[in-house]
């Protein structure tokens, strides 16, 4: 048994050693407001970072433990129907924003999401087309590079048939990221699994942790990154006006 | 008379909507209630129970499929029958009252689409409820397209209707 356990142990290391593949441990804070602008239309402004908590050297390489990216993406959302929307976005990140080496990139992109319920569970099918513009700091440039994300999420309220005040739920995401054009070191280049718990305080909206496999190709050769990370989520949905709804 | 009784019942029920539902044991469950569902409906399946609070009383709610078509069924406390929804196709509704339940659509939208029909016996007052997506001039004249919840009764007489607020679908990045 000793000798499995010693060899099992030797083949992830030596195969760590030959593929060069990173893992890293950290955390991902986010919050999320949701707000109506009228009856079709809503705004949502999410803002993450992913913290990179353990310092690690691979191969003589330090890395060291630092606030890895800034997510900033205010986005319109317009509702179709109650199982169909399309949104559109200017999102802001920057890798490394507190560090010298940071790069910054300016994306647009456009979705579409589906949703359908099956007994207790909420499914949902979201594709965004993504345009990038990654800075290049050696250049100075920002050129062009195109993606395809889909996402296959499941939602399901834990106390009953749906999600009341003081609730807990289950929510599960499969996103599958694919690179078009530009430059790209895959064309499937990450894929994001994703497990939480959350719990609805009702009017101060809900709180979500979970577990998100961050998987990414990182080089030509490619190497891979596994991203480990507890992601939690403060999920708010109101509105700033004071109009009072017209009621039939 | 009967149509304002009709009202304040969908009221009292519309209210209850927004009470806190969560799942029954079996052994909360009054056995009148479990003897109802069982003698009226011997073949049901995928029966669930869930309890909630409306205006601090306590009520029961079952939901199961029997024939093809989902039921659910709310109870008091010791187990009396409240209320009855049956999911329907719309086709399945008398002839007579179909065409008058249409015309009262074709004359208020300019457009419309059922998406859900249900049978309600609200204590013994039965009504139609539908969803139905639709396009409808307003006020200002301007068109406006949106869903809708409208209930008529039996007979195909309008009693009721509510505009469903549309929410954004969650998703997360």
């Amino acid at each position: 048994m000793k000798k499995i356990a010693f060899l099992m142990f030797l083949s992830v290391f030596l195969s760590e050693i030959k593929a060069q593949n990173l893992t890293f441990y950290g955390v991902l804070p986010a919050i999320s407001q949701t707000g109506r602008i009228t009856e079709r239309i809503d705004y949502n402004f999410f803002v993450s970072t992913t913290i990179d908590m353990f310092s690690q050297t691979v191969n003589n390489q330090a890395f060291p433990a630092r606030d890895l990216q800034l997510y900033i993406q205010p986005s319109i959302i317009y509702k179709f129907s109650p199982n169909l929307n399309t949104s559109f976005s200017y999102t802001y990140q920057r890798n490394n924003p507190l560090s010298d080496d940071y790069a910054n990139e300016h994306r647009l992109w456009q979705q579409v999401i589906f949703g359908h319920n099956a007994q207790k569970l909420r499914f949902t099918h979201r594709v965004r087309f993504e345009e990038r513009f990654i800075e290049n700091r050696v250049t100075n440039m920002y050129p062009l590079a195109t993606r395809l994300r889909y996402q296959f999420a499941a939602n399901m309220p834990l106390q009953g048939k749906t999600l009341d005040k003081n609730e807990f739920y289950l929510n599960t995401y499969n996103e599958f990221y694919f690179s078009l054009t530009g430059i790209k070191n895959a064309t499937y280049s990450e894929n994001w699994s994703y497990l939480g718990l959350g719990y609805n305080f009702g009017k101060m909206g809900r709180l979500e942790m979970g577990y998100l496999l961050q998987f990414s190709v990182r080089n030509m050769q490619k190497d891979i990154r596994m991203f480990n990370l507890v992601q939690t989520t403060w999920i708010t949905n109101f509105s700033f006006s004071l109009k009072k709804k017209k009621k039939e | 008379m009967k149509k304002i009784a009709i009202l304040i019942l969908l009221l009292l029920m519309c209210k209850s909507i927004f009470a806190q539902e969560k799942r029954a044991k079996k052994t909360e469950i009054p056995d009148k209630m479990t003897d109802f569902i069982k003698k009226t409906y011997p073949n049901h399946s995928k029966l669930k129970f869930y309890k909630e609070l409306k205006n601090d009383t306590l009520h029961f709610e079952s939901t199961f499929c029997s024939n093809k078509n989902e039921y659910t069924l709310s109870f008091d406390k010791i187990g009396n029958l409240e209320e009855i929804e049956v999911t329907l196709s719309f086709e399945k509704i008398p002839v007579e009252i179909k065409q008058k339940i249409k015309n009262y659509l074709k004359n208020n939208f300019l457009t419309f689409k059922i998406k859900k029909t249900q049978e309600v016996d609200l204590k013994g007052v039965l009504l139609y409820e539908f969803a139905i997506k639709a396009k409808r001039k307003t006020e200002k004249k301007t068109t406006e397209k949106g869903f809708y919840e409208i209930y008529f009764d039996r007979n195909g007489d309008f009693i009721k209707i509510g505009i469903l607020k549309l929410n954004t679908i969650q998703s997360l990045f």
